[in-house]
């Protein structure tokens, strides 16, 4: 959840300030999941593993994934709306198909295993204190996402947003500015990865589909475009929609009917995206803006 | 020759600008001297826009050059030349609707403020004293348009009118020394174009150099020093307003309709 936050508040910095529509998260995501776990898996475990102190690896992730950002941001930010989601979008498929086909590097479909653990100070760093961890730099994130919009740059962004034109007018080097949004959001996306690895000590595939770079985006939407608070909110909101709409699939039975075996997919999927539809059909502009203009109106009361 | 001299504000010499096989601006030249205010005119198509486009560097002219403050900038980005005093309003520019009126005029002040990412999220003292000035320079904008009394509304809830004032209160926060405008009065009612020609006449006493393409008439007889008018992408006309208006070639450009 606070991993999923993590990336939804990169993503939404580029979507609700800069309306940089990117699909191509999860790709960030996966990218630094592998680069922590390839960094720190012992070179007796795993041929290519360079058996890195795990807390340096954690470090390296993001920005690794920042420097890749980096470097296909400047072709990829010269497409504009859908055409820019669907080359991100391509970027995530590219990433599977590198991890699936490049075994010898990233472990394919049997995935990457005997990663160490993080360790500070002696103490190993999992459940609970990981959880704590993830969330303490979540903050970390949220206050470097709050700075940034309320600053100068930030002005710039969401003058790019608006217009990219009339952004440049005012000076706004529009590019560069892009470029240097979609790295930091990149660099969050790598910072949430290579946590997430060094919660399950465990890296498959199977955890980075394009299904999670479309739920990024869903839940910045949901949680409100334009507002950082929002994004945490939306990630929130739509892991826990996900994890008991997968508990209540997974059930034998409902009001005495069998269910059939397909339930916990339906759930997951139909009901996860029939509830994102509604979201957007009465609250266009996402939870928490609904939320608050509602205070505000029982406020004036 | 009038505004020839070296210490042209803004200079256009031999500009040239096509799109395909239509010659929008055809080598046109002309200097525009420190603190007047000079009115593009023309009928429809005329290459009035393009060729400010050009000006401002939203368009790359094919050829000639063109010179701001004598310093050749036809190879820089629009955003360079908005950094180096070049002041630009189009014909509709859209405010940033989630803000309130404050923040959009200080969107203006990136022009000549340095803070960056780092410093926006890092905030050291160096860039909290440039937000301060910043936060005032901007109400001072908005102050010499008329609109300090509404500082803290929602942009997105100002009638048309105050939203072009916004729009050039966010372009004098950019502290340009040569502003170009796009049709700076086209859709106004006849109260706010009077303000309009108010707020131009004090920029121009404030020395303040101005490029405006305007179809309004009347508007262009009350506050220009000199019009210069395009025809089919070249100059055929130049002078003041009133030596314009006699001029045949004019007339017979608008097709004798009733001009100035």
């Amino acid at each position: 959840m606070g991993l999923s936050a993590m990336v939804a508040i990169g993503l939404s910095l580029l979507m609700g300030f800069a309306g940089q529509v990117s699909l191509g998260q999860g790709a960030f995501y996966a990218l630094g999941a592998y680069a922590a776990g390839l960094l720190s898996v012992p070179k007796e475990l795993f041929a290519n593993g360079l058996g890195l102190d795990p807390l340096l690896a954690l470090a390296a992730a993001p920005l690794l994934t920042a420097t890749v950002a980096a470097v296909v941001g400047v072709p990829l930010l010269r497409l504009r709306g859908h055409y820019l989601a669907f080359a991100t979008l391509a970027l995530h498929l590219i990433l599977l198909s590198v991890i699936f086909g490049e075994e010898r590097l990233t472990g394919g479909q049997t995935g990457l295993i005997g990663i160490p653990a993080l360790e500070v100070g002696g103490r190993t760093i999992t459940g609970n204190l990981h959880t704590a961890v993830v969330w303490a730099l979540v903050v970390v994130c949220f206050v470097i996402a709050q700075n940034l919009v309320r600053s100068r740059a930030g002005r710039g962004l969401q003058a790019i947003a608006t217009s990219e034109a009339s952004a440049a007018a005012a000076g706004v080097d529009v590019a560069s500015y892009k470029l240097r949004l979609f790295v930091l959001a990149a660099g969050f996306a790598g910072l949430a990865g290579g946590l997430y690895t060094y919660l399950l000590l465990y890296l498959s595939p199977d955890a980075f589909t394009l299904l999670i770079s479309i739920e990024f985006v869903v839940m910045v939407a949901v949680g409100g475009l334009g507002s950082v608070s929002g994004a945490v909110l939306g990630a929130v909101v739509v892991t826990l929609l996900q994890y008991y709409l997968q508990k209540f699939g997974t059930r034998q039975e409902l009001l005495g009917l069998d269910l059939p075996i397909q339930t916990p997919t339906v759930a997951r999927i139909g009901v996860y995206g029939l509830i994102f539809v509604l979201v957007m059909l009465f609250f266009p502009r996402g939870l928490l803006p609904a939320f608050t203009g509602a205070l505000r109106r029982l406020g004036r009361r | 020759m009038r505004g020839a001299g070296d210490g042209a504000a803004c200079r256009v010499e031999g500009v040239s600008k096509a799109f395909g096989a239509v010659r929008a601006v055809r080598d046109v030249s002309f200097a525009v001297e420190p603190g007047s205010l000079t009115c593009l005119i023309g009928p429809n198509g005329a290459g009035k826009s393009t060729l400010l486009h050009c000006i401002s560097g939203f368009l790359r002219h094919d050829a000639g050059r063109i010179e701001i403050e004598g310093t050749d900038v036809s190879r820089w980005p629009a955003h360079r030349r908005a950094r180096n005093g070049l002041g630009t309003v189009f014909q509709t520019t859209r405010p940033l609707e989630r803000l309130d009126v404050w923040t959009n005029a200080m969107v203006g002040c990136h022009a000549w403020t340095r803070s960056d990412f780092l410093a926006g999220i890092l905030r050291p003292p160096r860039q909290r004293r440039e937000e301060r000035e910043i936060r005032e320079a901007s109400r001072e904008a908005l102050a010499l348009v008329g609109l300090e009394q509404r500082l803290l509304d929602a942009a997105d809830a100002l009638p048309i009118g105050q939203l072009r004032l916004l729009s050039i209160a966010r372009v004098l926060a950019q502290r340009p020394r040569v502003l170009l405008l796009d049709e700076p009065v086209a859709g106004l009612r006849a109260a706010e174009k009077r303000q309009l020609t108010t707020v131009f006449r004090d920029l121009r006493e404030r020395g303040l150099t101005q490029v405006l393409v305007e179809h309004d008439m009347q508007f262009v007889g009350s506050v220009a020093d000199r019009v210069i008018v395009l025809d089919r992408g070249a100059v055929i006309a130049d002078g003041p307003p009133e030596q314009v208006r006699g001029d045949e070639r004019v007339i017979s450009a608008y097709l004798g309709t009733a001009v100035l």
